[in-house]
């Protein structure tokens, strides 16, 4: 690769990260609720991102790469200001509080009431997945966890949505089976 | 409740993980086939499919219209730093190379430290200089290479290249010693934004040895390869050094 290359594919790459701050918003609201602290997490993200930019060499995988980026930032804002949470063993919230008053809603703040009762790490894996469209794998390799508990934290994710936005009770049965051949 | 679905010659169980891999498009073809027909089926697993669709349908709606604010990019701290390092070692390296004493290795630290903290930071990719210091012949090619790619893909483009050579480096220019002087002298007749420099201070150690340096035709000296390469850099110059250019021809 020549110099030149080398430079232009540098200012592409910061080109790209500076497009990408509305969809990384979009994730980290979905992530952690908050405007300010959605914004304060892109802010971050994308301070390292172009600091780092150096060291992507692969520039497809620039997506991925920054949502990772954003991952630690949410890890070390959790670290911050949540010491105590045991993220791996939240329970969608049983009190019948946020269930009754998401009906009175209109569907996107309802959307977001229930996604933001949801565990942490379901919601890492719900927004992935739906809001950016990451195959598992990617999402494995970015929250650096094994694809079957992105798998499970997904239908636990869903199945907790769907409980908590469905006019019907939605209780979705099955018992979770690892599955064998996914992309 | 998992259901069981007779695909022919074996069964194939669904459970509510192959389901939600179906709506986010992560199983194979022969998966999904087989999902598609259980929804044939079973009216009960097209409702759960449905469901599935629906929540990631709520997903959707829920964040579509999020808009961050527009703030300006976050300032950010170039990798300057290492390469600034790098070239400060080559300049450290090339100091005590040129004999210059300790005095002289503290001078051309501080002077290039000094010169390289008051350096802007911008790189000029049309404006290379490619600095080789030591005798190693691939190392000659690895830099004539380079610069003759970099020229040729640059053909009628307002480009420059400058080869500085001190220390070993300083055979690759001399007549009737450079493996490579019939090379340096066509690429020099050839492109007229190519130029090799040989470092004053190299030149100087070798007449203290007794060898009088005869240069090829067209190489410039006057100059050294310190205050050389910290002119360059304040010019906005990309600074190379021979051992990182391998990966980028």
């Amino acid at each position: 690769m020549s110099i030149l290359t080398r430079v232009c594919t540098t200012a592409s790459i910061r080109k790209n990260i500076a497009s990408s701050r509305s969809r990384l918003f979009r994730v980290a609201l979905a992530w952690c609720g908050d405007q300010m602290v959605a914004d304060d997490l892109v802010q971050e993200t994308m301070a390292l991102a172009l600091q780092k930019s150096h060291q992507l060499r692969e520039k497809e995988r620039l997506n991925a790469w920054l949502y990772s980026i954003l991952n630690n930032c949410w890890k070390q804002h959790l670290r911050r200001y949540r010491p105590h949470e045991n993220l791996d063993e939240q329970q969608p919230g049983e009190e019948p509080g946020p269930d009754y008053r998401v009906g009175q809603m209109e569907v996107v703040t309802r959307v977001r009431t229930a996604v933001a009762g949801l565990p942490v790490e379901q919601r890492r894996v719900l927004a992935l997945v739906d809001l950016e469209g990451f195959a598992y794998c990617e999402v494995a390799s970015i929250l650096e966890i094994p694809i079957g508990t992105v798998m499970s934290r997904l239908y636990r994710a869903r199945k907790a949505l769907i409980k908590l936005l469905d006019n019907q009770t939605g209780e979705m049965p099955g018992a979770a089976i690892p599955l064998q051949r996914v992309k | 409740m998992n259901t069981w679905i007779n695909t022919g010659n074996r069964h194939t169980e669904l459970n509510e993980l192959t389901l939600n891999a179906y709506v986010d498009g992560q199983l194979d073809p022969e998966l999904e086939r087989t999902v598609l027909s259980a929804m044939d089926q079973d009216p009960a697993i097209r409702e759960q499919v449905c469901q599935l669709r629906r929540a990631k349908d709520w997903m959707r709606t829920g964040f579509a219209d999020v808009q961050s604010e527009d703030r300006p990019l976050p300032a950010y701290r170039k990798h300057w730093s290492r390469l600034q390092t790098g070239i400060a070692a080559s300049l450290m390296a090339l100091a005590i190379g040129v004999g210059g004493g300790l005095l002289g290795y503290v001078c051309a630290e501080r002077e290039a430290a000094n010169h390289l903290a008051a350096y802007p930071g911008h790189e000029d990719p049309g404006k290379v200089l490619l600095h080789l210091s030591d005798a190693e012949p691939q190392h000659f090619q690895a830099v004539l290479d380079y610069a003759e790619h970099f020229l040729q893909e640059n053909q009628g483009r307002n480009v420059q290249v400058e080869v500085i050579a001190n220390a070993g480096g300083v055979n690759l220019m001399r007549a009737g010693v450079s493996p490579y002087e019939d090379r340096v002298r066509a690429l020099s007749k050839k492109y007229s934004n190519l130029q090799f420099v040989a470092c004053m201070n190299a030149l100087r150690n070798l007449r203290r040895e007794g060898i009088e340096p005869v240069l090829i035709d067209d190489v410039h000296s006057g100059t050294t390869a310190v205050d050389r390469v910290v002119k360059r850099l304040r010019e906005g110059w990309t600074y190379r050094k021979v051992d990182n250019l391998s990966g980028d021809i």
